[in-house]
């Protein structure tokens, strides 16, 4: 299938172009960019036929050389990924619409990354995976460093080195196991022949340290509240909305099959730190003082259910973990994105200078209590399914004491109820009258508040969209991963 | 043809038309005819590396004049050190044909192509230590080419360093030729040290052999000269020393470990050369995180490189070790170039990464074409120097962990899982020191946007040789980076290894 080849190219091959096209007018550079998504979700649906969204096992071109690193192929566990990851390449470059400054190399990065992002996704050859894995790096350095905010530089040097020290574990781990199994370069390959890997602890703990520190699991989670706070309201929604999935769809695809062993021993461990990523990260969301901030660290604490999910390994819980990636991807998007459009208006981020939008900007403050709701896990939305089940089925499998992890929801609902009572809710005074305090920005450009304009709108509309279809058929995810996660699931032996 | 005339052939191919061009650059420049000096070396050093390249990918390793060998590496080494120096003296175009004895520069740089070369084809000792002084020789002069204070300076350091060097060199060689090969020949070397451990002489002898080629190479604790040499020494000359030399040298290196260790038995060899990559990696990344200037922190970044070279030439792989260092080569050859173009885009630039700040705008197609280089350097797919450190901690993870697995905890797997872990850790700390070009070009706010104005005008001038090369050397870097996407990356190693 020459689609899923072209997937990856095309965007690379639009992205030359914008950077060729960088004296053009900006108009012409982020129609480029939007074709080139459009053209990949083209591609993706010119796939339906044979069964792509049936969770059907597809390969892409064969090159004729044995030793070629090139080799894609998707399957049920990829492709709801790779859906999610054209979905959300797609709101963030129209999110990036009105970018004024160097718009030229602002699309070409998003759309490297998005070749990138999709090659992780997509690639069945082992080296190939590491390749994109670690080509994401560098257009989300530049993005963040380039058209971040005040702490800009700081954040992306953090962000590049922290990735880059955690991928070289994973090198040394993919050494290893392309050797062990007998020089295998394929992905399939190696799982097939995971017995013959003669060190899978090694192995094993080498991927999920790239992983884990890409998920992002508490203890390795400290570049994210920085990326994500500093990072273009774009580059936000990239990092939360397909970047953090990296690192579960690495779990699932790789470290799992590789090690099905060093997984099965390692599962409470993983379980711990799933929960304690639940509470920590909502812990942490509910005191913080700036709205970004405040999402950033309930990722951590989204992604702290996946991580769960996939530590209790029930065909069920690895489901659970793919509709919670894809649910997080499109409740964090949508918040960011609201997020960075009111930081548009008002220049500031602090919760204290904002209240009474409800007025002022109705339908931002809709939008915003419908992302809420979402991100607490009402029942009907996205944010739902896959938590319930998780909890559902760690309960069964792990015991009791996962019922810890109830507590990070009870923390969800406080937290994102008072970002809606800062912002939405309760006297207008603070901004709306303008005679607020003395320092705060917004006071001054609080009479001029203007609401969503209707692209802005446009990107609310498809996002709300996305999280109430996830929410209410999750089959549609699960129907597409049934057969990849039951056999995953037969492969780590666990939730017997 | 038999396989001794292909040979033979091949390297007069390779080598002839570079002497001639060193002459005729020579004398051209006698009569002030700068542009014909470097444009006929330009042209036999893209010749030499064109054919070099092919013989490497296509003949098998055949003896020449007794004392040389040429087909596989023994070509394709050469092939890419005048590759490296035709990008060095078109990047240099513009300054060296301004410039009184520019005609001399470039027969120096074509000579020393040559040199270097003939390191990696060398095939006895006595002959290496003419080529290794030849190159030497040659290096000295292009140091002090730039006729200052500081770079008589640099030049005297090295020359005196150098000459320690050579006593180091012909001491080792004395005692290996005198008690072990009396014609100094490898093959004689390794049938007599080959299939024991290194005991007495033989290790005194080796050991002061490969600290002479160390100081060749720039690895620490040899790599005092480096600095001061790349930073004073004229651009062209920089970029034809940090590239040409040290790929023959390690080359020469390489061969010489597997020799006296032919039978792979010899523990005695090769932790001298961990010691050697642990201490240049650790040496070389602190030192270029500690520079301001930019290209002191490309000297130091070089000797880290060498360093995780080091890690293949342990594992007595040869190929990996030259691939890993040619891909360097490259690289740092455009990197180098980039100062040139930066100070004639910005003729106050202070030769500071700091002072780099806001090029990015100023320069785009350079600073892009820096980036990609320094991206490569630091080891980030899909560029090609990704494809060099693949290559080379490829080869020494699986020696450690074959040396672990097999014999349980073996010293020496342990000794060589250290080094991989420090020459990793130096690899993300490259991370730092390339970055902050990066942070300079584009991050940074512009120091004096005051005279824009006036730099302008400048830029449109300047704009010449050196930013082409730099953007020719990064697309190459792309294009060599994705390569092996279609073909493997067995496929770059073709010209390095030996049939």
């Amino acid at each position: 299938m020459v689609q899923l080849d072209l997937m990856i190219v095309v965007p690379l091959l639009f992205a030359v172009a914008c950077l060729v096209a960088s004296n053009a007018r900006a108009s012409l550079v982020r129609w480029l960019a939007l074709c080139a998504v459009a053209l990949q979700a083209v591609l993706l649906v010119s796939l339906a036929p044979v069964g792509v969204f049936a969770g059907e096992r597809l390969s892409g071109l064969q090159m004729s050389t044995g030793s070629a690193v090139w080799g894609v192929a998707t399957d049920g566990l990829s492709t709801p990924l790779v859906a999610l990851t054209v979905f959300i390449g797609m709101v963030a470059v129209v999110a990036s619409w009105g970018i004024v400054q160097r718009p030229a190399a602002y699309f070409g990065l998003i759309l490297a990354m998005q070749a990138a992002v999709t090659g992780v996704f997509l690639a069945d050859s082992l080296v190939l995976f590491y390749v994109a894995w670690e080509c994401v790096l560098v257009p989300m350095y530049f993005l963040i460093g380039g058209w971040g905010s005040s702490n800009r530089r700081h954040a992306a040097t953090k962000y590049l080195i922290y990735m880059f020290a955690a991928g070289a574990f994973m090198l040394v781990g993919l050494i290893l196991a392309i050797i062990e199994a007998g020089g295998e370069g394929s992905i399939a390959a190696i799982s097939a022949k995971a017995p013959a890997i003669a060190t899978p602890q090694l192995v094993f703990w080498l991927f999920m340290i790239a992983f884990l520190a890409k998920v992002p699991a508490v203890g390795l989670h400290t570049w994210l509240p920085d990326a994500h706070t500093e990072a273009p309201t774009a580059g936000s929604i990239l990092l939360a909305g397909v970047l953090l999935k990296m690192g579960g769809y690495g779990i699932m695809r790789i470290a799992i099959p590789f090690a099905p062993g060093a997984f099965e021993s390692a599962r409470f461990a993983l379980a711990v730190l799933g929960v304690v990523g639940i509470v920590y990260g909502a812990a942490m969301a509910l005191v913080q003082s700036d709205l970004k901030r405040l999402v950033a660290y309930s990722s951590v604490a989204h992604m702290g259910f996946v991580l769960l999910a996939i530590a209790v390994a029930t065909p069920a819980s690895f489901a659970a973990a793919l509709v919670a990636m894809v649910s997080h991807g499109l409740v964090a998007g949508l918040l960011f994105f609201l997020v960075g459009s009111l930081y548009d208006r008002a220049h500031t981020r602090e919760l204290s200078a904002f209240g009474g939008l409800g007025t002022s900007m109705p339908v931002w403050s809709v939008a915003f209590v419908f992302a809420s709701l979402a991100s607490l896990g009402l029942p009907g939305l996205s944010g739902f399914p896959g938590e319930f089940v998780t909890l559902i089925e760690s309960f069964r499998t792990l015991g009791a004491w996962t019922a810890i992890a109830v507590l990070g929801l009870v923390l969800a609902a406080a937290y994102n109820l008072r970002a809606i009572r800062a912002t939405v809710q309760g006297p207008s005074g603070t901004r709306g009258s303008g005679t607020s305090g003395p320092g705060t920005r917004g006071s001054g450009t609080s009479g001029v508040l203007g609401d969503l304009t209707m692209r802005e709108r446009g990107v609310v509309a498809v996002f709300a969209l996305g999280i109430v279809v996830v929410g209410v058929w999750p089959a549609l995810i699960t129907g597409m991963s049934e057969a990849a996660v039951t056999g995953l699931a037969l492969l780590a032996g666990g939730g017997v | 043809m038999t396989a001794t005339e292909v040979s033979t052939a091949t390297a007069v191919l390779v080598f002839a038309p570079l002497f001639v061009a060193a002459l005729v650059a020579l004398a051209a420049d006698t009569f002030d005819a700068r542009r014909l000096a470097i444009g006929s070396s330009i042209v036999a050093l893209v010749f030499s590396a064109g054919v070099g390249l092919y013989a490497g990918v296509r003949f098998p390793v055949a003896d020449f004049l007794g004392v040389f060998r040429s087909g596989g590496p023994f070509s394709g080494v050469p092939g890419v050190i005048a590759g490296c120096a035709a990008l060095a003296l078109a990047g240099g175009w513009s300054s060296l044909s301004r410039r009184d004895g520019g005609g001399t520069t470039a027969a120096l740089i074509t000579l020393g192509a040559a040199a270097a070369g003939l390191m990696a084809a060398a095939n006895d000792l006595t002959t290496l230590l003419l080529v290794v002084e030849m190159s030497a020789i040659i290096a000295y002069a292009l140091v002090s080419d730039a006729r200052t204070a500081r770079s008589d300076e640099a030049a005297m350091k090295y020359f005196i360093q150098g000459s320690v060097a050579t006593g180091f060199f012909v001491l080792g060689m004395a005692v290996l030729v005198g008690v072990f090969a009396p014609t100094g020949r490898y093959s004689q070397l390794a049938a007599t040290l080959g299939d024991g451990p290194l005991t007495g002489p033989a290790l005194v002898g080796s050991i002061l052999l490969m600290a002479a080629l160390a100081f060749k190479i720039g690895l620490a604790p040899f790599h005092a000269w480096a600095p001061d040499a790349y930073e004073t020494a004229p651009v062209p000359g920089a970029a034809f020393l940090a590239a040409g030399p040290k790929l023959g040298a390690l080359a020469a290196l390489a061969l010489f470990v597997a020799v006296v260790d032919a039978g792979g038995q010899s523990d005695r060899v090769v932790p001298v050369v961990l010691a050697l990559s642990v201490v240049s990696v650790v040496v070389g990344s602190l030192g270029a995180l500690a520079q301001p200037s930019f290209r002191r922190m490309l000297a130091y970044a070089g000797v880290a490189q060498m360093g995780y070279s080091l890690l293949a030439v342990a594992m007595l792989d040869a190929s990996s070790a030259v691939f890993f260092v040619a891909t360097y080569s490259l690289a740092t050859t455009g990197t180098f170039l980039s100062a040139e173009a930066f100070s004639r885009v910005h003729p106050q630039w202070d030769g500071t990464i700091a002072g780099l700040a806001g090029l990015g705008r100023k320069a785009p197609a350079v600073s892009a074409g820096l980036s990609v280089l320094l991206i490569s350097l630091a080891g980030i797919p899909p560029l090609l120097g990704f494809w060099g450190k693949f290559q080379v901690f490829a080869t020494a993870i699986l020696g450690s962990a074959s040396a672990l697995l097999e014999n349980g905890s073996s010293s020496a797997g342990w000794f060589l899982a250290i080094a991989v872990g420090v020459g990793l850790t130096g690899s993300i700390i490259s991370l730092g020191y390339y970055g902050s070009v990066l942070r300079s070009l584009y991050l940074a706010d512009p120091v004096e946007p005051s005279s824009a104005e006036d730099s302008h005008e400048v830029a449109d001038e300047g704009e010449g040789a050196s930013s082409a090369v730099v953007v020719l050397v990064a697309i190459m870097a792309v294009l060599l980076g994705i390569a092996p996407a279609i073909w493997g990356y067995s496929f770059l190693l073709q010209p390095f290894i030996a049939r």
